[in-house]
């Protein structure tokens, strides 16, 4: 599927979707630990 | 498989399975419906945020309360702005190497004008990357400048050398990226929340960001202008 890809633009799609998943993680992780504190 | 460094051809691209294109279009369709419902649930009448921003500006590091927004208050959005940008070059470079520039060399007077311009434009991103701190500027004009200075090199004839074609241009146009998450990430270690810069140390961080911003901006938006990816690249 990403065979038109080179390796510099598959590092940089590999890189953005770990730090996509990595700020989403983080967001709701705070988000569910700060609903928690007000509950 | 077809020849990578040839572009594609619409036959190729719709070569994609029913399968891929089913999973796309139902992972579009949840976006839209996410975006649709966020819509709708914004309230109809808002007071907006400009105490809340007046508020905390002397703690963003900034006097320029849309720098503060975009770097620090709203320094989510702004990352993965970043992040967009250089998706939409990735995206661009899938579809094959750069066309061959048509281009005639310049005449006297673009060769002048040019040569003349280029300079004048990198200054003047410099200084609305400086200013961006307390007056209308920042990295997203500043890089706006130096990519338009970009675009006027290449309309007029000029290339970029082949040595500056693989990784130092690529590493140009992750810096604005790299610096910015490494800088969120990091600030994590004096015990703060993703992207919340201790005060003291926020303007200096900020430039930083934005240094880099600027200089990725500029790269980004003058090789989305080339049409495709540069040859002999890696």
């Amino acid at each position: 599927m990403f065979g038109y890809l080179k390796k510099f633009e598959r590092v940089v799609v590999g890189a953005l979707i770990l730090m996509l998943a990595l700020v989403a993680g983080y967001w709701i992780a705070k988000k569910t630990n700060r609903d928690a504190q007000n509950a | 498989m077809h020849d990578k460094t040839a572009r594609l051809t619409t036959d190729e691209y719709t070569q994609v399975a029913p399968v891929v294109r089913l999973v796309i279009a139902l992972l579009v369709s949840a976006v839209a419906a996410g975006l649709a419902y966020a819509v709708s649930s914004l309230p109809l009448v808002t007071t907006g945020l400009q105490e809340a921003v007046a508020e905390q500006m002397a703690q963003s590091g900034v006097s320029h309360p849309v720098t503060a927004v975009l770097l620090n208050f709203r320094g989510y959005d702004t990352l993965l702005e970043m992040g967009v940008l250089l998706l939409a070059l990735v995206g661009v470079w899938s579809l094959g190497s750069a066309p061959s520039s048509r281009e005639p060399p310049p005449g006297a007077v673009l060769e002048f004008l040019t040569r003349f311009f280029a300079p004048l434009m990198i200054l003047i991103a410099g200084y609305l990357l400086w200013a961006g701190a307390h007056a209308p500027g920042g990295a997203f004009q500043a890089g706006a400048v130096l990519g338009a200075s970009g675009v006027l090199l290449l309309l007029s004839g000029w290339h970029l050398p082949a040595s500056l074609a693989g990784w130092p241009l690529r590493l140009t146009l992750v810096a604005g990226l790299a610096v910015f998450a490494a800088v969120a990430a990091g600030v994590m270690w004096t015990g703060a929340s993703l992207l919340e810069y201790p005060p003291q140390w926020a303007g200096g961080l900020i430039l930083l960001i934005e240094a880099a911003a600027t200089l990725s901006i500029g790269a980004t938006l003058a090789a989305l202008f080339l049409g495709g990816r540069p040859e002999d690249s890696p």
